[in-house]
């Protein structure tokens, strides 16, 4: 029974690997020739930006150099590449540069410039003697783009069929792939000196146009700021008041350490960092399927920030947690990193969909750890950065062999437990009787014929590529195939109902064949390793692991485990992300890390560090505090203590001169004030449970349905739904990573916050929680008496006059105008705004 | 400043955003006052200034200023309304010939029987198109529609076909071309939303809210469904709170706006806090506008009979297609209309039935949609579009049904300048595959973009370091459909 449905992997038993090297630092000739080629279309790009074209060529060049690039070239990528060009050069003709263009294939030169009749490629296109494109002919328009281009002297740009051997100009200046390159420390500047580093580096930016740092915020400011910042959370009236009484003369500093030292911290942390590996709890297609065990991964990661995990441990687990720890369920819950993205139970191209899925575990890993827009060059070179195709492969080639696995519920069984399970076992075959089997054969014989040769093969003969298709069918199989309402409608409701009862008892021994997963992660396959290549390739040119060229190109060395047969590929890519010659991952961290405490990092766009993106703000600045973190081992901690210590971060947000500072610097790039942060959707609502008095502080755990008062990171996030009030503040649905939310201000967000029965429900909670501080004051105060603590609760200040007029007689209406000035707080911009 | 245009892409004439710098040259850039710019789209820009966003306005001129996307979620047979094949019915009943190449389906049913169409087809209008008895009162329309044959895309099921139809890729992620589109125009009016999903029922559809979903592109450009919430208000939200009447509301947002104007004047530097302040303004307007805009009590005996208003079956579809014409008419940018939500016309089995009935619940709301448009003159700048995900193949399955066919289905188009009476493209000999001038979804968005004045590839979003468009840098204008 059900031999085929249980696919080898998810009872594989693993040894301990041997530990992997560290990656080595030589760049691997043949990679290097590949990447030369690949920087075709960048050095193009570059050489009409960075070249004006007088001094290159006439201008009637110009206007056919244009020709050339908006619609000759497109042209031949798209029609003519496939088969001409360095990858296959078929018949012996490339037609991806100037060179080999004329100089033709095996049949002759393809083009005379000048000469369109005399052309072979001419006669190509009309069908005349060769016909090519083979697949169809060329639109009239495009033979005719072709003609003219070959009439006007088949114009190509110089320069880029020889490629010099050293990095081209840009490549050079790319700022991410230098060395750090901290510099001194500046010294101290202006009225307002500190001697913290970060002031330093600021002030000295600041010195230059003639600004100077605002004053230190106040310490009700301060702590609101720091509490919503470390633990999202807002401080309580108590909190405040020790806090701007402590005579301590390093108060500030341990009220840091209170916080760091708060579950809630770990949760806040995790939060942020959820949006950036988009996660949710759902599949996302169509069914949108809850997955029941991804908070685990969430647990991971919460615990992970609350333990003060080190930076190279985190990415380590989550790229490679089963190779280096593969019986440790954290870390196999740790690399379900790489089991957050999308799926569909169902489809039946199974191979589309596992390309489908490596592009985008691909994509999205350069993303977090790189900030490296790896995705651009799939299909082509970046056209931009120095990316070519072949380094995207490379890339992709480190998740080669992973496969899927959905681990069962696993439990040591007590003596005489085996005999009951096979009992058990043969008790479900006989009511089953073979038509489960049945249903579950239908649901392969729905995929194509080579789809269901690579699942019926023995999993023995499989290569990883026929194992991770084998997966996706597998499951599907499950999923969709033997549902409970096509069981019951196979074998009826009477049988079913023996069956479900025979599997409770299985699933109490865990022995149940059909048990939901406890745990998704992921493992290197058994086989062969299909060699990595261009999309619909078998034959050819492979891509070997290794990392972006531009970033030294090392190869990913390989040792495959004996016992395991993991590759060792994904723990070396961890190993080089945050190996110390890596330029750009302590940037890249930093930045977030930054940008988590100003709402804008010192490179503003925190997933590109690319020539699209921006330049950082303040590079030397970004340096200092990237070694800092590689000297310190990679302690997040540690940095966020440093940046939220300085006087820089505990600015006020008023400056005396913001007329001019304005004028100078409107965005405050150069951080001469605190920049006001509206509260995030998670902000929010929890917030709005404090004020309630509602808020359960439940630490982890699996999330919870519904709307329940524990900390909205522990509800349950769907893809095809979401939450009201965390869309209506831009929560983001994890269907991509979300390096930045977007921070928008719209009517809809206005009519949630003044008519949603739950606001107005939260307003009723808050008045009664704030009832219930003020009663004991005499009842002519109380009015006053109400609007103070409420105020203070919701914005950590004190009211001042003009609120308490406004509010107070308002308040002192009873229950409902109590609730009516509860719920215009909530609606206050001294609430949602943090200072 | 934030975002500026890189260098490297201004001069290698690549396109990309036009930052505003400041709220003042914000106002300025989006020319005389609020009118011309959406109501979110204003909000939005107060308040992403920062990723240097702003609606961008036409890219060459328009012919069409709004869109009513008619959706026919499940999957339209094109075989049995808008695509006739007589060698379908000649070959029913035999295999698919050896020289059709073999499609992946979604249900991989294999070898099946080609089913006929039962249907009987009539040409219409002084164009003559051909169109099934399933459709009599569109094809009163002929001469307005611009039939499009030989659509196809790679969503083989519900989810990706409705992903690529949506949003252009079949994998979820992408902002919808509503979005887009309002992204692109902003709105023409402030007390509505720009982009309005609407349901003929209350099922909910295919990848849920990710259909009218913003993707990367900031949630204020997201649709919002009208009619959609648990309860009869047509927003969420538009309802006074139970208990509350309107003198109280109207107190309360005076004291918000009191002590929000507080808090600001203690902040002056800051402009995101004048944008708050002003959305309980408008979200005040939108409360009093967006009842009276769906209130379909105005509108005459006449007029809701020509919508098929009187009857059962075409009630549900004609309200939200006379509710759409009413949205138009108050500069609603972006309509997109549901019929079957949850996969409605799937008809993998007894697709007579089936299409009986769906094919009935639309025909003549949406004909009286279009007289309506057109005697209000209102159709010429108005694009309406006609489709489903995906359409269904030649061969049957289930004996009675037909499976999802992505490669080769059937679109139309009328108004905002599309010239009527013709049909582009074709599929072969039994409908399975596109073969003339073949339709990318791609290009059916380049075109819808085109007409309202927007060029796919200049209309584009910075997301992560990639110029994001809404093709995905594919597909182009079907010229033939202004032609």
């Amino acid at each position: 029974m059900l031999r085929m449905h249980l696919p080898t992997v998810m009872t594989r038993v693993y040894a301990r690997p041997q530990p992997v090297s560290r990656v080595t630092s030589i760049t691997h000739p043949q990679m290097y020739r590949g990447y030369r080629f690949g920087l075709q279309f960048f050095f193009i790009a570059s050489l009409i930006a960075l070249q004006s074209y007088s001094t290159v060529l006439a201008v009637s060049d110009t206007d056919k150099l244009r020709f050339f690039e908006t619609k000759v070239r497109p042209l031949l990528v798209a029609e003519c590449f496939e088969c001409h060009s360095a990858d296959k050069a078929e018949g012996g003709l490339r037609l991806d540069n100037a060179t080999t263009i004329r100089a033709g294939g095996d049949s002759g030169a393809a083009v005379v410039p000048g000469k369109p009749t005399q052309s072979l490629l001419v006669k190509a296109i009309r069908y005349e003697d060769l016909e090519m494109p083979p697949k169809a002919p060329l639109t009239e328009s495009q033979q005719d783009t072709l003609v003219k281009w070959i009439r006007d002297g088949a114009i190509w740009p110089a320069g880029n069929h020889s490629r010099p051997a050293v990095k081209t100009e840009t490549e050079k200046s790319w700022w991410a792939a230098q060395p750090l390159t901290p510099g001194t420390v500046p010294s101290e500047f202006g009225e307002n000196r500190s001697r913290h580093p970060i002031d330093r580096y600021i002030d000295k930016s600041l010195n230059a146009v003639g600004l100077t740092r605002a004053e230190t915020a106040d310490r009700r400011h301060l702590i609101r700021r720091l509490s919503l910042d470390l633990l999202g959370l807002p401080p309580t009236p108590e909190q405040i008041e020790k806090f701007v009484e402590d005579p301590h003369p390093d108060a500030y500093n341990r009220l840091i350490s209170r916080l760091f030292a708060s579950p809630a911290y770990g949760e806040r942390m995790a939060r942020r960092w959820l949006d950036l590996v988009r996660f949710a709890e759902s599949d996302g297609w169509r069914a949108d399927a809850f997955r029941p065990q991804a908070w685990r991964y969430r647990q991971f990661v919460t615990d992970a920030f609350n333990e003060g995990m080190t930076y190279d441990q985190f990415v380590a687990l989550q790229l490679a947690g089963d190779e280096i720890a593969p019986h440790d369920k954290t870390a196999l819950a740790a690399v379900g990193l790489l089991r957050l993205g999308i799926y569909e139970f169902n489809q039946r191209d199974a191979e589309g969909q596992w390309q489908n899925i490596v592009d985008e575990i691909t994509d999205v890993t350069a993303d977090i750890f790189m900030a490296t827009g790896l995705a651009c060059a799939k299909c082509h070179d970046h056209k931009f950065d120095p990316i070519p195709r072949s380094d995207y492969f490379r890339f992709r080639s480190v998740f080669e062999p992973m496969l899927f696995v959905d681990q069962k519920p696993q439990g040591e069984l007590e003596v005489g437990a085996h005999e009951k399970v096979q009992k058990l076992l043969h008790e479900l075959a006989e009511v089953e009787a073979g038509d489960i089997q049945a249903l579950a054969d239908g649901a392969v014989d729905r995929f194509p014929l080579n789809v269901q040769d690579m699942f019926r093969k023995p999993a023995s003969e499989r290569t990883t590529y026929e194992h991770q298709i084998a997966y996706l069918v597998q499951r599907q199989v499950m999923d969709e195939g033997i549902t409970t309402a096509k069981v019951t409608k196979a074998i009826g409701k009477e049988r079913n109902e023996k069956r479900e009862k025979i599997l409770k008892q299985l699933s109490d021994l865990n022995a149940n064949p059909y048990e939901v997963a406890e745990l998704i992660t992921v493992a290197d396959a058994d086989g062969m390793i299909r060699p990595t290549r261009l999309p619909g390739r078998t034959k050819g040119n492979s891509f070997q692991p290794g990392a972006p060229s531009v970033l030294g190109g090392q190869s990913f060395s390989e040792q495959r485990d004996s016992a395991t047969k993991t590759s060792g590929r994904r723990t070396a890519l961890a190993a080089w992300i945050t190996s110390p010659e890596n330029p750009i991952s302590a940037r890249v961290l930093v930045n977030r890390i930054w940008q988590y405490h100003f709402g804008t990092g010192l490179v503003e766009s925190p997933n590109d560090f690319g020539l699209l993106g921006l330049p950082p703000s303040h590079p030397e600045l970004l340096d200092y505090l990237a070694k800092s973190l590689i000297d310190s081992n990679w302690n997040i901690q540690q940095l966020q203590r440093e940046i939220v210590s300085s006087k820089t971060y505990q600015q006020a947000t008023q400056h005396a001169q913001y007329t001019k500072a304005l004028e100078i610097d409107p965005e405050n790039r150069l951080h001469w004030h605190r920049t006001i942060q509206r509260l995030d959707a998670e902000q929010y609502r929890d917030a709005l449970l404090v004020a309630m008095g509602a808020l359960q502080m439940q630490y982890g755990g699996p999330s919870v349905a519904g709307t329940p008062a524990r900390r909205s990171i522990y509800l349950q996030r769907k893809r095809n739904s979401s939450d009201e009030m965390l869309n209506a503040l831009d929560a983001p649905s994890g269907l991509v990573g979300t390096a930045k939310r977007d921070v928008t201000t719209t009517a809809p967000q206005a009519l949630m916050m003044m008519n949603s029965p739950r606001v107005v429900n939260a307003a009723k909670s808050f008045a009664n929680n704030v009832r219930g501080q003020v009663a004991h004051i005499e009842k002519a105060k109380r009015g006053s008496a109400f609007v103070n603590q409420a105020v203070e609760i919701i914005s950590g200040m004190p009211a001042n006059q003009q609120t308490i007029d406004l509010l107070a007689p308002l308040a002192a209406r009873g229950q409902e105008g109590e609730t009516d000035v509860c719920h215009i707080l909530i609606n206050s911009n001294s609430f949602l705004f943090i200072e | 400043m934030h975002h500026p245009p890189s260098k490297l892409c201004q001069n290698a004439n690549v396109p990309h955003m036009q930052p505003v710098v400041n709220r003042r040259q914000m106002l300025s850039q989006t020319g005389a006052g609020f009118g011309a710019v959406a109501l979110n789209g204003i909000l939005a820009q107060a308040e992403t200034l920062k990723t240097g966003l702003a609606t961008q306005g036409c890219h060459h001129p328009a012919t069409a200023k709004s869109v009513i996307f008619l959706f026919m979620e499940g999957g339209p047979s094109q075989l049995d309304t808008f695509d006739r094949k007589p060698l379908l019915n000649e070959l029913a009943g035999q295999p698919l010939p050896a020289s059709f190449r073999e499609p992946i389906t979604a249900m991989g049913e294999k070898g099946s029987p080609l089913l006929e169409c039962k249907r009987k087809w009539n040409r219409y209008g002084e164009s003559g198109l051909e169109i099934s008895d399933w459709f009599p009162h569109v094809a009163q329309h002929a001469d307005e529609l611009a039939i499009l044959r030989s659509c196809y895309g790679e969503g083989i099921n519900h989810s990706g076909g409705c992903n690529l139809m949506n949003t252009g890729s079949i994998i979820a992620g992408r902002p919808s071309l509503g979005s887009w589109v309002t992204y692109g125009l902003g709105s023409e009016t402030e007390e509505l939303p720009a982009f309005v999903v609407m349901k003929d029922q209350k099922k909910p559809g295919t990848n849920g809210v990710r259909s009218w979903g913003p993707g990367f592109l900031p949630s204020t450009f997201q649709g919002t469904p009208v009619g959609d919430g648990p309860t009869d208000e047509a927003i969420a939200n538009l309802i006074l709170p139970a208990g509350i009447d309107e003198s109280r509301q109207r107190q309360k947002l005076d004291l918000i706006r009191k002590i929000n104007e507080m808090h600001a004047a203690r902040l002056p530097n800051v402009s995101t806090l004048d944008a708050r302040i002003r959305s309980y303004e408008l979200a005040y307007r939108m409360q009093s506008a967006a009842p009276e805009a769906v209130d379909l009590k105005r509108e005459t005996a006449a007029t809701r009979e020509l919508y098929g208003l009187n009857d059962k079956p075409t009630a549900n579809f004609g309200e939200i297609c006379l509710l759409a014409r009413r949205m138009v008419e108050r500069g609603v940018r972006f309509i997109q209309l549901f019929s079957g939500t949850g996969s409605g016309w799937d008809a993998h089995s007894g697709i007579e039935s089936n299409h009986t009935k769906y094919c009935g619940s639309v025909d003549k709301p949406i004909a009286g949609l279009l007289t309506d448009l057109r005697r209000r003159g209102l159709l010429d700048q108005t694009l309406v579009v006609w489709g489903g995900e995906f359409g269904r193949t030649p061969m049957s399955e289930k004996g009675t049904g037909r499976d999802h066919n992505p490669t080769g289905f059937t679109m139309w188009m009328a108004g905002g300048g599309v010239n009527g009476g013709q049909v582009i493209g074709a599929t072969d000999e039994l409908g399975l595959y596109a073969t003339e001038n073949r339709a990318h979804v791609h290009d059916i968005h380049a075109s819808i973009l085109h007409l309202l004045g927007l060029d796919r590839l200049e209309l584009s979003y910075n997301h992560q370091g990639r110029l994001e468009r809404p093709t995905v840098n594919e597909g182009k204008m079907i010229r033939q459909l202004i032609s």
